[in-house]
């Protein structure tokens, strides 16, 4: 064990760093297959204090607290604790050193009870000697810890009976067992705690935030501008991996922040403003009216044209995502209907929504979209086998030239045609899964799902090019992605989307794109 | 470390379906080797035969569960319903004779479709659904044969030529029939577009659907597809049984499965194939018959089997795709 000398090496130091930084990080890297997460980032933390740490998708966030959870570990650069280097090798070193992570994927086990799930993991509440079940004990700490945060929670209740904000406190009331551990303060990590939660859920949440001030510290991660400003004491900016701006509170507005979050390079020309073409406002292509499905949305009207982008904005919850599924034909509505090109879609069938000409590009490209398996030639072809066929059978000699007329047309870098999917970055992937809707002459309707995420910025480019070309070839095209400026960029139009209700409608030609902030008022 | 990454790199760029079996393919050369050094006249015409009926049986069954597992599905019904068809066999034999065969294997389709049916209607897991076809399967071919064996007629039966003692060309036709059922399912598997199908649903069900791809078709004709296999496979164990009853075919099930897993097949569906299953029944035929042959003690063979099995399924599959195990 290397860590004992340091552990009392901190001891030592603890005493006399009390009034510094809680937790210090220093030119941290990380670095994942192909992408560099962190480069160089430095952050303090002091006693009781509540740091902000906002960014787009993609620029570090979560690498940073898993960094700090102990679930990954830096490539380059220190950690310091009350001024000693550290090491976290594991969630339970880190809880060792008063770090709790709440998660943003909830991490409690549904079908055990609120005390089980607090005392998951603490040696204390085993009975050693008879290796009894100690619910006695495990309840008492449950309750402990509920106090802490001003719950009312009953430790026998079970997980899975809970609403979602109370599931977020037992999380925070069991990361905040890392007190129990801690020389010093706790630091509570909040990993876009907010973002499955309603506005008074948050209230409540930022009230047990304001509790925890008075004998831990916070980092609060999210992309809502907003509560970051309303929580935090500090906040720091992260762009691509790097550290890019830290502000106290007072001194900084949510203008400048966002200004600081997005690329400093100049935005219309990344996204390619100007190869936006006019769609033809005579040609509707899809028809969506009164459109109803409880829990997701409700009354959702609107018409898309031929060549048309069309953006839809709103925070996670806003029903935009449900909304594009049951376009698809993955979920179904309740109530009102759709038209494609003035014919009536029969919803709840992927396969007839295709057969249509409706394509989907999921979010979740690794489980809905890509067969990680199979060869890149057979996730090209897999929609439109019929293509490929000679006689009953594929022919494998169709399949090849399909695929590598495809392989050049979007510049797809792999090894060889039949080169398995899960060899490929994610940008080439996202490529190849294009490949398979654009390759049907019959595709009239893309339906894109945040299809930029988790590719860098080379990769998101060249979607930006394919997306061009569709529209100005004249395909409609409906966006959803959490890049706000992306999607003002990349849209003929942009509907706004609250609480499964459309709030607003912008037109967004090249010459008068709305700003972010109009749209973001209808988002909130 | 770089040689490695580059057979890494070479692997990644063809289909698992299509890699060469090495390991179970060494494996059932180093059996054929031990069991020559214990007993040479284990490589003779005589024990090939008995080698390549005994695999021809467990391969029957093998096939249909390599599709099911391929789907990322599995079949527990086949012991069941290859017992049922020991017993309906000779009920039908008086008034359809030879047309008997065929309308078994087509009927027993039906009973895959709806154990199929079942499993996505009622949205119920496939082993749930089929360990109750087992019991259900071979209940009803008690409830026929009231507990009794039904014996075949002596003259005109019309499965005495799928008996393993019958030849064409000095090869058993249970293993000619095993044969074409296995070459013609290899193919469709590699060719048709509902292999491609099959695949795509084992490899991620829900990016088959988001494809674009009816996951309903596909699995219900595995089902069926496993079910008329089974029959073919109670066809097999009757013509050499000479008679049929309930529970005739029970022993059939964990065989077939361990062939299919022997052979590489990942049991999480999508990866592995008919070749990889081939390989695996034969080397469970070459080791029971080796044992015997061999003159092992009768009273460990159980035990080496079992050891065997083991350092089989160790060597041959690939647990790097297997990040969990359970």
């Amino acid at each position: 064990m290397t860590s004992g000398g340091i552990e009392a090496q901190a001891a030592n130091v603890s005493s006399a760093a009390k009034s510094g930084a809680l937790i210090e990080l220093r030119n941290i890297t990380k670095r994942f297959p192909g992408v560099v997460a962190l480069n160089r980032v430095s952050l303090t933390v002091g006693h009781r204090e509540v740091v902000g740490l906002v960014g787009q998708n993609g620029s570090g966030k979560s690498t940073l607290l898993n960094l700090l959870a102990g679930i990954h570990r830096p490539d380059e650069g220190e950690i310091l604790a009350d001024g000693a280097p550290v090491v976290l090798r594991s969630p339970r070193q880190a809880r060792a050193r008063g770090i709790g992570m709440v998660f943003q994927e909830q991490s409690l086990i549904p079908n055990l009870t609120v005390a089980e799930n607090i005392a998951l993991g603490i040696e204390e509440t085993r009975d050693r000697t008879y290796g009894r079940y100690p619910w006695k004990r495990m309840r008492a700490l449950a309750e402990a810890q509920l106090e802490k945060v001003g719950s009312s929670i009953s430790p026998r209740a079970r997980v899975a009976s809970l609403s979602q904000v109370e599931k977020q406190i037992v999380e925070i009331a069991k990361a905040l067992t890392a007190e129990l551990f801690a020389e010093s303060d706790a630091l509570l990590l909040f990993d876009e705690a907010t973002s499955t939660l309603s506005q008074t859920e948050i209230e409540m949440l930022f009230g047990v935030i304001g509790r925890l001030r008075e004998h831990s510290s916070v980092i609060f991660v999210s992309h809502r501008l907003d509560e970051v400003l309303e929580i935090s004491d500090r906040a720091y900016v992260l762009r691509d991996g790097e550290c890019v701006g830290e502000r106290t509170r007072g001194s900084y507005d949510e203008n400048e922040l966002f200004r600081l979050m997005v690329s400093r390079e100049s935005a219309a020309d990344y996204f390619g403003v100007d190869r936006q073409r006019p769609y033809e406002p005579d040609s509707i292509r899809l028809s969506v009216r009164g459109l109803c499905k409880a829990g997701a949305y409700r009354g959702i009207s609107f018409e898309l044209h031929r060549g048309e982008v069309m953006g839809i904005c709103g925070v996670e919850g806003s029903g935009r995502d449900t909304l594009m599924r049951t376009i698809f034909g993955i979920e179904s509505a309740e109530e009102g209907d759709v038209e494609l090109d003035g014919s009536q879609l029969r919803g709840g069938h992927p396969e007839i929504a295709l057969s249509r000409g409706i394509g989907y590009i999921p979010a979740e490209r690794k489980e809905e979209a890509a067969l990680l398996d199979m060869g890149v030639d057979e996730n090209i072809t897999i929609s439109h086998l019929d293509d490929v066929k000679r006689g009953p059978a594929i022919s494998r000699r169709k399949q090849r030239e399909v695929a590598r007329r495809w392989v050049e047309r979007l510049g797809i870098r792999t090894p060889k045609l039949e080169t398995r999917m899960s060899a490929l970055s994610g940008g080439n992937q996202q490529k190849v899964v294009f490949a398979r809707l654009l390759l049907s002459p019959e595709m009239k309707l893309l339906l894109l799902d945040h299809p930029t995420r988790g590719l860098d910025a080379g990769a998101k480019a060249e979607v930006y090019d394919i997306i061009r070309d569709a529209a100005a070839g004249g395909m409609s095209i409906l966006l959803i992605s959490d890049a706000l400026e992306e999607t003002i960029a990349l849209s003929h139009t942009i509907l706004v989307m609250k609480d499964g209700a459309v709030t607003g409608t912008f037109p967004a030609p090249p010459e008068a794109k709305p700003s972010q902030i109009e749209i973001v008022e209808k988002m909130l | 470390m770089s040689a490695l990454a580059d057979l890494r790199a070479v692997r990644l760029t063809r289909r698992y379906a299509e890699e060469v079996p090495i390991a179970p393919i060494a494996m059932l050369i180093a059996l054929v080797i031990l069991f020559t050094l214990s007993e040479p006249t284990f490589l003779s015409t005589d024990s090939f035969q008995v080698v390549a009926a005994n695999a021809a049986g467990i391969l029957i069954f093998a096939i249909g569960e390599t599709v099911m597992i391929l789907t990322g599905r599995i079949d527990l019904s086949v012991g069941g319903v290859a017992s049922l068809a020991t017993v309906l066999t000779p009920k039908l034999i008086p008034t359809l004779h030879w047309f008997a065969l065929p309308v078994v294997v087509v009927l027993f389709a039906f009973i895959g479709l709806a154990q199929g049916w079942i499993h996505l209607t009622l949205r119920l897991p496939s082993f749930v659904v089929t360990i109750a076809g087992l019991f259900i399967w071979d209940g009803v071919a008690l409830a026929i044969t009231s507990g009794n064996e039904l014996a075949l007629p002596f003259d005109h039966n019309p499965t005495t030529w799928l008996s393993g003692t019958e030849y064409t060309l000095n090869i058993p036709n249970s293993v000619i029939v095993v044969g074409v059922v296995l070459l013609l399912s290899a193919a469709a598997l590699r060719w048709l577009p509902i292999g491609r199908r099959i695949y795509a649903v084992g490899v991620s069900e829900r990016a088959a659907i988001v494809a674009g791809l009816s996951v309903r078709r596909t699995v219900l004709l595995s089902f069926a597809f496993s079910a008329a296999c089974a029959a073919i496979g109670g066809l097999i164990v009757l013509a050499t049984s000479n008679a049929g009853n309930s529970g005739a075919a029970d022993g059939e099930l964990l065989p077939a499965i361990t062939a299919v897993v022997i052979g590489g097949t990942a049991i999480t569906g999508g990866s592995g194939g008919l070749g990889r299953t081939l390989i695996g029944a034969l080397i469970l035929a070459v080791l029971v018959v080796g044992m015997t042959i061999a003159g092992w003690a009768p009273e460990l063979q159980q035990v080496i089997y079992g050891v065997i099995l083991i350092v089989a399924v160790l060597v041959t599959t690939n647990r790097q795709k297997v990040s969990i195990v359970k």
